[in-house]
């Protein structure tokens, strides 16, 4: 009886639903595709205004559906309902907070790009400047005074170009340079583009083939060599991390190259060509500027080996011909014994060349590094001076006796004619 | 007694095996499993491991046995456990039992005298229901219709 009541309930209640005919499967469909729709719209939604719109959509979503809750948790297994809505709500999440630094950056990219058409601006400007320069220092006829303020003026500009052009490199990395390797491919090839626009690789090339030219066309005096060491370090170490990160952007481009054109694209931006421009002319273009930058080197350490080993030569003093840091030292070292062991009179080394010339004029440069090092050079220093020191000392002694005979001499004397000059005893 | 005390301890334990039955087993899928047969007129069921041909209900509802090769099946397993299949232009819901390696017919209930046109089965314990279009709606028991208009 009660269950006939209830089959009868039960028909009642299916009766008065029956206008709201509603098919199960269309309504997992219908939340499906809606779903879906909505992950890839979030997903590939560019702007924050478009995200804040989205989220009334989710939020919809999740209301129009909550009657199916149930049904859902069944029908979507293995996931459910809340699953789904909790799964849209984290994208939401994470495209929000990437459409903002997205945003952020292309703010901060036009800004950028202002700041590099300066940049770019200046450097030209110390470029044709550099080369009047260049023309000056060819000049025969002038003064020794001003052949230096020539040099010292060109190789100011040199100078002023490397920074210029690291400042130039680094700005158009700015925006990703905390998270280049998060950055997507899209970006990367963002950044080709730029560095291929500004030119970034020829310049590099011409910064360090400029220094090989100044290198060539200057004789430089020993306290110049500290600088421009230190300045072919500097662009070295610079070269080193900015070829990095190009491999790194370069390989990005390639790979959007050999992938499928991106949706939405018809004919190639003007952006995209010049990545690809780069991505195919930077092995060329890196090797050269791998190839002048080690001539660079190679010029400035054979310039600087053989000027300081003139210091020695030029005052007759014989030693074993040094290339770097450790012959050098090996000479140095080799001198000195041969001082000791021979007996020879060490002072036109130790006085004329180590303290007059190589501790005066050379020391800051040989202290670098990456030439000597500091604590190597004490080393060598404190060698020399000790043989140094015994020289000081024998003369010091000779210097001594002098004194003694002499004040023997005069004490002899005085007490002799003091005997001479007593009066006669009165008692006699 | 000890001999008759253990030949009845052993009766009573095969007579549980034998009758070994769970009780309350509710095999209603929550939504019907919608799909189109193959030029082979196979129907497979991925997420329900479930996969038969349609040639025999084809060569029944229309009798043509490749009439269904290509065309929306709708299958949806009731409380019970019966198969309840039917799909557009059919005139009846076919409903089956599991058996060895097949589905064997429990009953076909005829729902349209034109045939349907859209149709849709819900699960609605301990009935199937099945919707077509406005106005259309049927509550199936696994051999007849237990409550519905028919236009």
């Amino acid at each position: 009886m009660t269950r006939t009541l209830l089959l009868a309930l039960f028909l009642l209640l299916v009766t008065a639903l029956a206008p709201a005919q509603q098919s199960d499967y269309d309504v997992q469909q219908s939340f499906e595709q809606r779903y879906l729709s909505l992950r890839h719209t979030v997903d590939s939604a560019s702007t924050t205004g478009e995200l804040d719109r989205l989220k009334g959509q989710i939020d919809a979503l999740a209301v129009e559906f909550q009657d199916h809750k149930e049904f859902l948790d069944k029908a979507l297994y293995p996931d459910t309902f809340d699953g789904r809505i909790e799964a849209l709500r984290q994208l939401f999440n994470r495209s929000y907070t990437r459409t903002t630094t997205i945003q952020t950056q292309v703010t901060r990219i036009t800004e950028l790009e202002t700041a590099l058409s300066g940049l770019t601006g200046h450097l030209d400007t110390l470029s044709a400047e550099r080369t009047k320069l260049f023309a000056d220092l060819q000049t025969a006829n002038r003064t020794l005074a001003s052949l230096r303020e020539t040099v010292k003026r060109l190789n100011a500009n040199l100078q002023a170009h490397d920074r210029l052009l690291f400042s130039l490199i680094d700005s158009i990395f700015l925006p990703y340079d905390r998270n280049l390797r998060q950055a997507s491919d899209i970006e990367k090839e963002n950044i080709a583009g730029e560095l291929q626009q500004a030119n970034v690789l020829t310049r590099v090339h011409d910064v360090a083939a400029d220094n090989v030219r100044f290198l060539q066309a200057t004789q430089l005096q020993p306290k110049d060599y500290g600088s421009l060491i230190d300045q072919y370090q500097q662009f070295r170490s610079r070269w080193t991390g900015f070829s990095d990160k190009m491999h790194d952007v370069v390989a990005a481009t390639g790979r959007i190259t050999a992938g499928e054109p991106r949706a939405g694209r018809g004919k190639k931006a003007p952006a995209d060509q010049e990545a690809r421009d780069l991505a195919s002319s930077a092995p060329l273009k890196v090797t050269q500027v791998d190839s002048v930058i080690h001539l660079w080197n190679g010029l400035l350490m054979t310039d600087f080996w053989l000027g300081l080993e003139k210091e020695f030569t030029g005052k007759g003093i014989s030693i074993e011909h040094f290339t770097d840091g450790p012959s050098f030292s090996s000479s140095i070292r080799g001198l000195v014994a041969g001082y000791k062991g021979s007996g020879a009179d060490p002072d036109p080394f130790v006085n004329e060349v180590w303290r007059e010339r190589v501790d005066k004029e050379w020391r800051d440069a040989l202290t670098r590094d990456s030439v000597l090092g500091k604590a190597e050079y004490a080393s060598l220093d404190q060698a020399v001076s000790e043989l140094g020191k015994k020289t000081v000392d024998l003369k010091l002694i000779l210097y001594i006796a002098g004194i003694l005979i002499i004040a023997a001499a005069v004490w002899w004397m005085l007490s002799r004619r003091g005997k001479k000059t007593a009066p006669p005893d009165s008692t006699v | 007694m000890r001999k008759i005390t253990a030949c009845g301890l052993l009766s009573l334990a095969l007579a549980s095996c034998s009758s070994l039955r769970i009780e309350h087993v509710d095999y209603g899928w929550p939504v019907e499993f919608v799909s189109a047969a193959s030029q082979s007129n196979m129907v497979t069921a991925d997420r329900y491991g479930l996969s038969f041909s349609v040639a025999t209900i084809a060569a029944a509802e229309f009798q043509d046995s490749s009439a269904l090769a290509g065309s929306q099946i709708r299958l949806l397993r009731s409380n019970e456990g019966f198969y309840f299949l039917t799909g557009p232009r059919f005139k009846h819901v076919y409903v089956f039992r599991c058996d060895e390696h097949a589905l064997v017919k429990e009953s076909v209930i005829e729902v349209s005298q034109t045939g349907l046109r859209d149709p849709r089965l819900n699960l609605r314990a301990p009935f199937v229901e099945l919707l077509d279009g406005e106005g259309f709606h049927k509550l199936l028991t696994r051999s007849e219709i237990q409550e519905g208009s028919n236009p």
